[in-house]
């Protein structure tokens, strides 16, 4: 596999993992910490928005360094993986748009 | 005319209710006396209670305890409603609780809680040596207790002496005749003081003796005594790490033909970028969000890169038995990166451990 490839997947990986992230700390924090209307506080100076997502981004990343291992090791693997992984990622944003928006 | 004799009665009755004229000769026994009189006799009384109190303040500033006693109670009886009934009456109950030994104690530690506020340190010194002599002897009541806590904040804070203050907070707060405040005090001051010291089992061991004096402390020494603990766990894993990495590392670089060529099997770029950012990115965030300390972070992205460069220096060393070598490969290195966590958490900002009951 080339580096542009394992790169690309990496990338992919990566976005897919923050989706997840993104849904899974939004349940946690509604479940955990109940909160007010995201959409109302978007301007806030500490937005609990902004740092969700910043946080979902940041374990995207973790996303993207395994993904971009695995295609290293195992690309087809790798390449079967991610198509889980981005179909996972749009079931788990409808779901907690449903029950935790 | 009938009309003006009927005024004049009335006049003469209304001025007869306003005036009481004697009827010859002094008033019958029994009788109670004028209003002059009676307002004369409770202006007297209440100078007299007055003087009373004053008297009672006295003699408590010198140390006569007994007298003091007496005077604040004769105050209060001479004037019950008086303005400094309140506190007449909270110095007489104060004093009488501390009545042990006819006031004899009492008078140790108030001699000595002057010397120590006032006196330089060799007289201090000697009062508090004084007072240590003598609290063992006296007799049962909360005088000692208080007198043990003032011995030993005096060694803790002002005559440093931090060994001896321990010995006599622990006697307070096994007093059994102490007050409860003043055991508590006690209990707090010497496991504060054991804490600072260091000796943690020694302060639990003391908390865990009177659990019921003061379960806050024992909650909070007990999760020291957790995150000591895990700090020696932690600690000894990171050093069985570099132990086997050492081993590992001479056996691969024989088997890959040199040290240069082990070395870059190794450290591999990917495992480099990943530790980096977990800590770097961490670090950012949490400056963005403008609270919180970014050092554990940091430190936990160079432990995880140190355990990873031994767990791929294990894994150019193991052929045979894979399963079973790569499951104790796994669970030691993951083992290593709890402990990085740990301590990266635990040396540099233990707040975050709170949360978490460590």
């Amino acid at each position: 596999m080339r580096k542009l490839e394992q790169v690309a997947l990496g990338l992919a990986g990566g976005s897919a993992t923050a989706a997840l992230a993104y849904a899974f700390l939004r349940v946690a924090e509604r479940a955990l910490l109940p909160e007010a209307n995201p959409a109302i506080l978007i301007g806030v100076e500490r937005s609990a928005f902004a740092f969700r997502a910043l946080s979902a981004l940041y374990f995207g990343g973790f996303g993207a360094f395994g993904f971009a291992a695995l295609a290293l090791a195992r690309p087809l693997v790798a390449a079967r993986l991610l198509r889980a992984a981005v179909g996972l990622a749009a079931v788990a944003l409808v779901a907690q748009a449903a029950l935790a928006p | 005319m009938q009309a003006t004799r009927r005024l004049a009665l009335v006049a003469a009755v209304l001025l007869g209710m306003t005036v009481r004229v004697p009827l010859g000769g002094a008033a019958p026994p029994g009788t109670a006396p004028s209003a002059a009189s009676s307002s004369a006799a409770s202006e007297g009384a209440a100078s007299r209670a007055v003087a009373r109190f004053e008297e009672a303040e006295q003699a408590r500033a010198e140390g006569r305890f007994a007298e003091a006693v007496r005077a604040y109670r004769e105050a209060l009886a001479a004037e019950p409603s008086a303005r400094f009934a309140p506190v007449a009456r909270a110095r007489a109950e104060d004093l009488e609780a501390h009545a042990e030994g006819g006031f004899a104690p009492l008078l140790a530690l108030t001699s000595a809680r002057r010397a120590l506020g006032s006196a330089a340190e060799p007289e201090a010194r000697a009062a508090v040596e004084a007072l240590a002599r003598d609290l063992r002897g006296f007799p049962e009541g909360r005088v000692r207790a208080e007198a043990a806590v003032l011995v030993g904040e005096a060694w803790w804070r002002k005559l440093g002496d931090p060994r001896r203050a321990v010995e006599v907070l622990t006697f307070a707060a096994e007093d059994a005749a102490g007050d409860p405040l003043t055991r508590q005090l006690a209990l707090t001051e010497a496991s504060a003081l054991l804490r600072e010291r260091g000796e943690i089992s020694a302060a639990l061991a003391l908390l865990e003796r009177h659990a019921a004096l003061s379960p806050g402390a024992l909650a909070e020494v007990r999760r020291l005594a957790r995150r000591g603990a895990l700090r020696t766990a932690s600690i000894a894993v990171l050093a069985s790490l570099v132990v086997v990495f050492v081993f590992a590392f001479f056996g691969a670089a024989r088997r890959l033909g040199g040290m240069r060529f082990a070395q870059r099997a190794a450290v591999r770029p990917l495992m480099v970028g990943f530790s980096l950012y977990l800590g770097g990115a961490a670090a950012v965030i949490v400056r963005l969000r403008g609270e919180g300390d970014p050092r554990p972070f940091l430190w936990l992205g160079l432990g995880v890169l140190a355990v990873s460069i031994v767990a791929r220096t294990l894994a150019l060393t193991s052929t045979r038995g894979r399963a079973a070598l790569t499951a104790a490969r796994v669970a030691v290195c993951v083992a290593g990166v709890l402990a990085a966590a740990f301590l990266s958490v635990e040396r540099t900002d233990a707040s975050y451990l709170a949360s978490l009951g460590l």
